[in-house]
């Protein structure tokens, strides 16, 4: 979207904004010129002709951050229909998420309300990075950032989000709504192991951290190579000297292999190359059995989970159809989509057996001030052996 | 040419504004001009970022950054950061060696021998690049891996043993996958420099008796000097700089290298891009050493030009009856590091999941994969940005390194190699403080290119500047000074003789380092993941998020288009440069 079509949208308080045209208003059109004239020396002379007029005259969004919260906050009984009646004036959302799960939900939001998504794909931490740097260039394009727990209160510490005020919140799990209200989880991200049905006998499969001290998990074993996250978790429900004596004593006995990347693992379990993976997520062996490979998940208590979060930017310029996104994902309705991609959702109603009263949570306020403690440690006990 | 140079330059200076002087501010000047600010600004601006940032803390909205010394003293403070660049100078050694080794010899043998079926093998050689990084580290732990690796469980059949005969999880597995990944890289750089060679010298000491061996060290060796020296430092530092083979098959076993720790860094909050930097700066130091050995080795005049104004005609050495064994090499490479990946990963497409192959996973093949690709909602539009952007890189890049390899290597201006340094520098750029520099200059100082194509395409002209620097500095060594002048007692202004002699003499290797770049283009993805745009994806996001979903077996299928098309684009540019380029036997 460009700066005039923002400027178009009434009901925002706009900040007189020179709007030097890029010859492109927006990228279909910039692959047509493309297709139609490739005509790129005349182009790069534009770019460097306008440079020069322009240097210095950066002109940013200004969307009301009051608008924006007053949107959010509102609690009346017409809320919804205010909302409705709002996002007509906007110019459908943008959404940074790093969540495949998301991708069918946007859909389906977009049939509900026709209010078009522009989604931007990236890992978690790019997510992140890219947030904080273009808050601090003065560029406010997105709208909603979905990403893990430990990432959004990141941004939440950026001073980024904003805190909605919805009744949906009710009919979550507690773990889901932070007192800040600036992120709401919609699913959560359960670690389970994972063993490959043709190499591991289903006598021998594990029931505590303790059995995979004995030889016979020597060279079968493998991890995600950065879930320092679940480890630091993981010791202080073992108790942090008991459960880094265990992990001592598997490394030493058997060794641990550690891969990059969850999908990997989980590929790698499939494949018969890692017999038994520690750290997957719960939907990862699910989809992949699903398609026949013979692959199974196995909770070993204590089975831990981390909330992925969706949360509404303080200077979201769509905020109305943002808003009506933000709900439309812990509704049940959204929660149904993600829960029939076998993900594990917040909503109270929607039952999942992981989801029972022996589920440990990762503290996303813990996670980050613990998180270089933890990596150190984990690299120290894990990777580095 | 040099002399010429220094007089202009003289003269210049010397009839000031008023005099006749002004008549030199033509196109040459223009040109030259235009190439130098552009290297300086697209280089020095990342530059200065990462010195910058080397200098501070990470910003937050808690604690905003101040300067300090602590990211020197975190990288360089501990036993461990000297562990880490010890496996990585070891990693890089082997693979530059080795990658030479094969790329090299290849290249000999289809430009300087008379092995039958050789046009036939330069398109495949350039396989092994085609193929994403991430595929063909997979496919090789799927051939080479203790446990399922197919090689292995074929050997031991045959054998009737337990015996692990290969282990791709090792310092040599590494070594092995990253330098077969990378020695079309050498491969295209020694096509180029054996293409441009004066082949006189061979005869004469062919005539004199020496052997096809003798003839290979003494001669063809040594006057591709600067070209061997140039794949090595360039296959050296980007194996240094390589993330995804260290990852994949270093990370299991406990060999862990340089790039983790700047990984580490980048990938926590705050964000420790200073500690990146600071981590960086070595790889810096490293490039910027092998740069000025390499203008030591090169400063010496002519020595290495091999085409002159003499009646040129590369022609080939007669190998006799061991050209049937350098075609016998040829098939046995084609069908390990080429056919034998490939097939892996036809194999897994072919797939519903990824499983050894077996009577029963026979029964399973289907085209589900590909049917998924053909309805992907953003593939066609993604692979056509790449494109684009590819071609536009590939040409932007070749043509601006031309001029600029023409003031390093044909001119006598002082510091000259800083100049070469300086386009040479962001090789090393870790790709995610590149794009984080280039993402953070652009936020605030707003073109316009921001969240267009234009900024990725500032991203890969800069990225892979330096490639084209030392394809284009590689053939410019080799064509005498002597051509340009008779163009100049001829009447041609620098401009003409530049594009009417120097650039089609050139042709080796300005089609090599096009076709190099135009690769990596399309896989470039560290810095291409924080610049794209909703709306414009490129290729490489769309394989990064097909990996990230697992799913494996789409993106295998797409690794298969992916080979197909490229290798029918890379024959189509041989095919034009053939046609147009310089006359080939």
């Amino acid at each position: 979207m460009t700066a005039s079509t923002r400027a178009a949208s009434p009901g925002m308080e706009v900040r007189p904004c020179v709007h030097v045209g890029w010859p492109f208003d927006d990228m279909a059109a910039m692959n047509r010129q493309y297709k139609e004239e490739a005509d790129m020396k005349n182009v790069l002379f534009t770019v460097v002709a306008r440079a020069l007029v322009m240097t210095g005259l950066a002109c940013s969004p200004a969307v009301a951050q009051d608008r924006v919260e007053e949107l959010a906050t509102y609690q009346g009984p017409d809320r919804q229909a205010r909302l409705i009646e709002a996002a007509k004036k906007e110019n459908g959302i943008t959404i940074y998420h790093a969540y495949p799960a998301l991708t069918n939900v946007m859909a389906a939001f977009t049939k509900k309300y026709g209010i078009k998504t522009r989604p931007w794909r990236a890992g978690s931490e790019a997510v992140l990075q890219r947030l904080t740097t273009e808050a601090r260039g003065n560029r406010f394009e997105v709208d909603i950032v979905q990403n893990n727990a430990p990432e959004n209160e990141a941004a939440h510490r950026e001073k980024l989000l904003q805190a909605v005020r919805t009744p949906l919140t009710d009919d979550l799990i507690p773990q889901a709504v932070p007192a800040h209200r600036e992120w709401v989880g919609i699913t959560l991200d359960v670690w389970v192991a994972a063993y490959n049905t043709t190499k591991v006998k289903e006598s021998e499969l594990p029931k505590r951290y303790e059995d995979l001290q004995d030889p016979r998990w020597k060279g079968r074993l493998g991890i995600e190579a950065n879930n320092h996250g679940w480890y630091g978790t993981l010791l202080s429900e073992l108790g942090e000297q008991r459960g880094r004596e265990i992990f001592n004593n598997i490394v030493a006995t058997n060794g641990i292999s550690a891969r990059k990347g969850h999908s990997l693992l989980t590929t790698m379990v499939g494949s018969g190359e890692v017999p038994l993976a520690l750290t997957v997520y719960n939907w990862n062996p699910e989809q992949l059995a699903a398609k026949g490979a013979p692959i199974k998940g196995l909770p070993i208590d204590p089975v831990i989970a981390q909330p992925s979060t969706v949360a509404l930017m303080k200077k979201a310029p769509n905020p109305a159809s943002a808003i009506l996104f933000y709900e439309f994902v812990i509704s049940e309705a959204g929660q149904r989509i993600m829960q029939g991609m076998s993900y594990v959702t917040t909503h109270k109603r929607l039952e999942h057996p992981l989801r029972n009263a022996s589920l440990k949570f990762v503290d996303p306020v813990k996670a980050l001030d613990m998180q270089a403690v933890w990596l150190a440690d984990f690299e120290k006990t894990i990777l580095k052996k | 040419m040099g002399t010429t140079w220094d007089a202009r330059m003289g003269e210049l200076r010397s009839a000031g504004p008023s005099g006749n002087g002004w008549r030199f501010l033509n196109t040459q000047w223009l040109v030259i001009g235009v190439c130098l600010a552009a290297v300086a600004y697209l280089a020095l601006m990342p530059l200065g970022f990462l010195v910058w940032q080397s200098f501070l803390t990470p910003d937050s909205a808690e604690a905003a950054a101040r300067y300090t010394l602590g990211n020197y003293a975190t990288a360089y403070g501990s036993a461990e950061t000297l562990r880490l660049l010890g496996n990585s100078l070891v990693f890089a050694g082997g693979t530059a060696a080795f990658a030479f080794l094969v790329g090299g010899s290849l290249a000999w043998m289809n430009e300087r021998t008379n092995t039958p079926f050789k046009r036939l093998f330069f398109a495949l050689s350039i396989v092994p690049l085609i193929i994403p990084g991430i595929m063909f580290t997979i496919s090789w732990i799927l051939l080479g891996s203790p446990k399922i690796g197919l090689l292995n469980l074929l050997l031991q059949r045959w054998f009737g043993t337990e015996y692990v005969f290969l282990n791709v999880y090792s310092m040599w597995g590494m070594i092995w996958v990253e330098g077969l990944h990378y020695s079309p890289m050498a491969f295209l750089m020694m096509t180029a420099a054996f293409r441009s060679m004066d082949p006189s010298l061979e005869e004469s000491a062919m005539m004199s008796g020496a052997s096809i061996f003798q003839i290979f060290w003494r001669i063809t060796l040594k006057l591709t000097w600067p070209a061997i020296f140039a794949s090595l430092l360039i296959l050296f530092v980007r194996a240094i700089e390589a993330f995804e083979v260290p990852a994949l098959l270093g990370i299991p076993v406990g060999i862990h290298v340089f790039t983790s720790a700047i990984y580490q860094a980048v990938h926590q909050y705050p964000s420790q891009v200073g500690l990146a930097s600071a981590y960086g700066t070595t790889l810096l130091l490293i490039t910027t050493g092998g740069i000025y050995l390499q203008s030591r080795l090169t400063g010496r005049g002519s020595r290495y030009a091999t085409v002159t104004g003499k009646g040129f005609r590369p022609r080939v050495v007669d190998l006799g009856p061991w050209r049937y064994v350098t075609a016998g090499i040829f098939i046995v490479y084609f069908l390990l590091i080429v056919l034998l990946p490939f097939l892996v990963l036809l194999w897994s497409s072919l797939q519903r999941y990824y499983s050894v192959p077996s009577m029963e996973a026979l029964g399973q093949v289907g085209l589900d994969a590909y049917r998924f690709l053909w309805s992907h909602p953003t593939i066609i539009d993604s692979v056509w940005n790449s494109l684009l952007l590819a071609f536009a890189s590939a040409t932007i890049v070749m043509l601006l390194t031309s001029v600029v390899c023409w003031i390093v290597v044909k001119t006598r201006l002082p510091g000259r190699w800083l100049l070469d340094n300086i386009a040479s520098l962001p090789l090393v750029f870790p790709g995610l403080v590149l794009g984080l520099a280039v993402m953070v200059f652009y936020l605030n100082f707003n073109i316009g290119i921001y969240g267009t194509l234009w900024i990725m395409l500032v991203v890969y002209v800069t990225r892979f500047m330096p490639y084209g620097m030392r394809y284009n500095s590689t053939s410019m060594l080799q064509i005498h000074k002597e051509l340009e002048e008779s163009a100049q007692m001829s009447g041609a202004d620098w401009f003409t003789t530049f594009r009417r002699i120097l650039l089609p003499l050139l042709k080796p290797g300005l089609l090599a380092g096009w076709i190099y770049v135009f690769i990596v283009s399309i896989r470039e993805l560290s810095a291409s993941i924080l610049l794209y745009s909703p709306g414009n994806e490129v290729v490489s996001i769309v394989i990064w998020e097909l990996w990230e979903n697992g799913q494996f077996v789409e993106l295998s299928a797409l690794g298969v288009v992916f080979i197909l098309a490229l290798l029918a684009l890379v024959m189509l540019a041989q095919y034009m440069g053939r046609r147009f380029g310089v006359k080939e036997i």
